[in-house]
């Protein structure tokens, strides 16, 4: 009796001190290493402070600057002849007219002109190389100069109170010019897509249609709506995904839809941003 | 002596039990080690990676960010699995849920896990460590982010005398990390093939006229489609979620 209770008794001074111990030892170097995780984290937060994404947005696509400006360099380096042509036309783009001198007619007096045909106006512009600069939260800004000509055919008729009809084709000549401007891409996000960039122009180029026409040189502007063209930068990010356990095979697919709503332009590049749903199949 | 020996033999399983009580404390303060010297390591990686890599500094240079609520929604796709252990007849380990708690640095992986053993009606909360795992898969056109299982422990204060609980933890305990880690959620975020920019030749607009309109279309010399391959650089976690950076590369 006296034999086990003292076996026990000796087992349990080595055992007890021991453990405890060692859980102390433990204890100490888990509060240390807890210190060092808290400094690190702080030096990291700083280093972090440009990373941090926009609050609330669940997705962020940055890309750097130079893609688009290989966009405007491929554009430098063709030809740079912008062709500009009519493709449809409807109603007149311009006339002269008064009321009908007949008493109780309601009608007009006048002459007007119409495009000949859909395809009419033809024109090319020859424009300077694009020298863009960058600016967060503005983008890109260029100045843009271009000169041009080239020519329409147009038809020129008459109407007399009742009614109106074609007399004679006119020959027109298309100036086109747009010196001293300046061009901007603006960006706009696209749901599911990336971000669809647009190159605008500060002051929309005009079209000079000049003829002489019915004894008289006549002149019409006709503006060029922006943008100038557009184009499209996609997501890295596709839309099917899974989330799977792989050992005992069973999956869930999903699919991505990003609801962007944000596009900008930041101090490296581009961004793009909004909200994910996830819609499990 | 009968009453000897019957002393010495509940000595000794008095002895075993603190023994394994005491070993079980202490390996859950290794976990707790493990844990931070890895947090500690991938604190400084990730800080060096930041500091010698200013923002979109390179000339191809793009980055993804998925927000924590976003990732702990994939997460959330998979709650409720459970994992069989095959050593015991009819137990599984059940992972309640998978969520990441982000900070600056590594994320804490919040792994809610029981230990079921139906048979005798027990349940045992579990404690599991494990490491984010986040890697490009070009060939499959997918990002594959996983768990890497480093310890499972049964979280509860081992008693001899509740013999069928002692005996499961055992069990569990016997288990390998390794056995899970091809067990827990593993998200596929899918990649696009190539990020391109493109500006297209035509661009028609309406310019409107006195009394009508003329559709204008301006052309380019030709359309512009520039297309990048990309590689996966560094994947990062900071307080905020997932940042991804990617190299790009002309094609």
């Amino acid at each position: 009796m006296n034999i086990a209770k003292s076996g026990i008794s000796s087992a349990l001074a080595i055992l007890v001190p021991t453990i405890l111990g060692c859980a102390s030892q433990l204890d100490k170097k888990i509060l240390a290493l807890k210190q060092q995780v808290a400094v690190e984290q702080q030096g990291l937060s700083q280093s972090a402070g440009p990373y941090y994404a926009v609050q609330g947005k669940d997705f962020e696509l940055e890309a750097g600057k130079t893609p688009v400006f290989d966009v405007l360099n491929t554009f430098n380096n063709t030809s740079r002849i912008i062709g500009v042509q009519s493709v449809g036309t409807a109603g007149w783009f311009a006339e002269f007219w008064t009321d009908c001198p007949i008493p109780l007619i309601d009608g007009k007096i006048g002459i007007y002109f119409k495009l000949a045909f859909p395809a009419a106006v033809q024109a090319v512009l020859y424009a300077d190389p694009m020298t863009p600069s960058w600016t967060a939260g503005n983008g890109i800004d260029f100045p843009f100069n271009a000169v041009g000509g080239g020519g329409a055919l147009a038809i020129g008729g008459a109407e007399f109170c009742f009614g109106s009809a074609d007399i004679t084709p006119i020959p027109v000549l298309a100036g086109f010019g747009s010196l001293n401007n300046h061009g901007r891409v603006d960006l706009a996000p696209v749901p599911d897509q990336g971000i669809q960039y647009e190159v605008d122009l500060d002051h929309k180029p005009v079209i000079i249609l000049g003829a002489y026409a019915f004894g008289w040189w006549a002149g019409w502007p006709l503006t060029v709506d922006n943008p100038i063209t557009q184009g499209t930068i996609n997501n890295i990010v596709g839309k099917n995904g899974t989330v799977q356990i792989t050992k005992i095979g069973e999956a869930r697919n999903y699919s991505l839809n990003f609801n962007f709503d944000l596009a900008n332009y930041v101090d490296g590049g581009l961004l793009v941003a909004g909200p994910i749903v996830i819609t499990w199949q | 002596m009968k009453a000897v020996t019957k002393l010495g033999l509940y000595a000794l399983v008095v002895l075993a039990s603190a023994s394994l009580s005491g070993c079980l404390s202490l390996k859950l303060k290794q976990l707790e080690i493990n844990q931070l010297n890895s947090e500690l390591s991938q604190l400084e990686t990730s800080k060096a990676y930041l500091d010698t890599h200013p923002k979109l500094d390179q000339d191809y240079g793009a980055e993804v960010f998925i927000s924590a609520s976003a990732f702990n929604r994939f997460l959330a796709g998979m709650d409720n699995y459970p994992i069989p252990i095959p050593e015991v007849s009819g137990a599984s380990v059940k992972i309640v849920s998978t969520r990441l708690s982000f900070t600056d640095g590594a994320p804490s992986v919040v792994i809610d896990a029981v230990g079921a053993y139906p048979k005798y009606a027990l349940q045992i909360k579990l404690r599991i460590r494990a490491e984010l795992d986040i890697a490009a898969d070009p060939n499959n056109q997918q990002l594959v982010i996983g768990f890497r299982v480093k310890e499972v422990l049964p979280d509860i204060k081992l008693s001899i005398f509740r013999w069928h609980e002692f005996w499961f933890a055992m069990a569990i305990l016997k288990l390998e990390a390794q056995q899970y880690v091809n067990s827990l959620p593993q998200v596929t975020v899918p990649l696009a093939p190539a990020f391109a920019i493109n500006l297209q030749q035509h661009n028609t607009s309406r310019s409107q006229t006195c009394c009508g309109y003329i559709d204008i279309m301006v052309s380019l010399p030709s359309p512009i489609n520039l297309q990048y391959s990309y590689q996966v650089l560094k994947a990062i976690t900071l307080q905020d979620g997932l940042h991804v950076f990617f190299s790009l590369k002309r094609v």
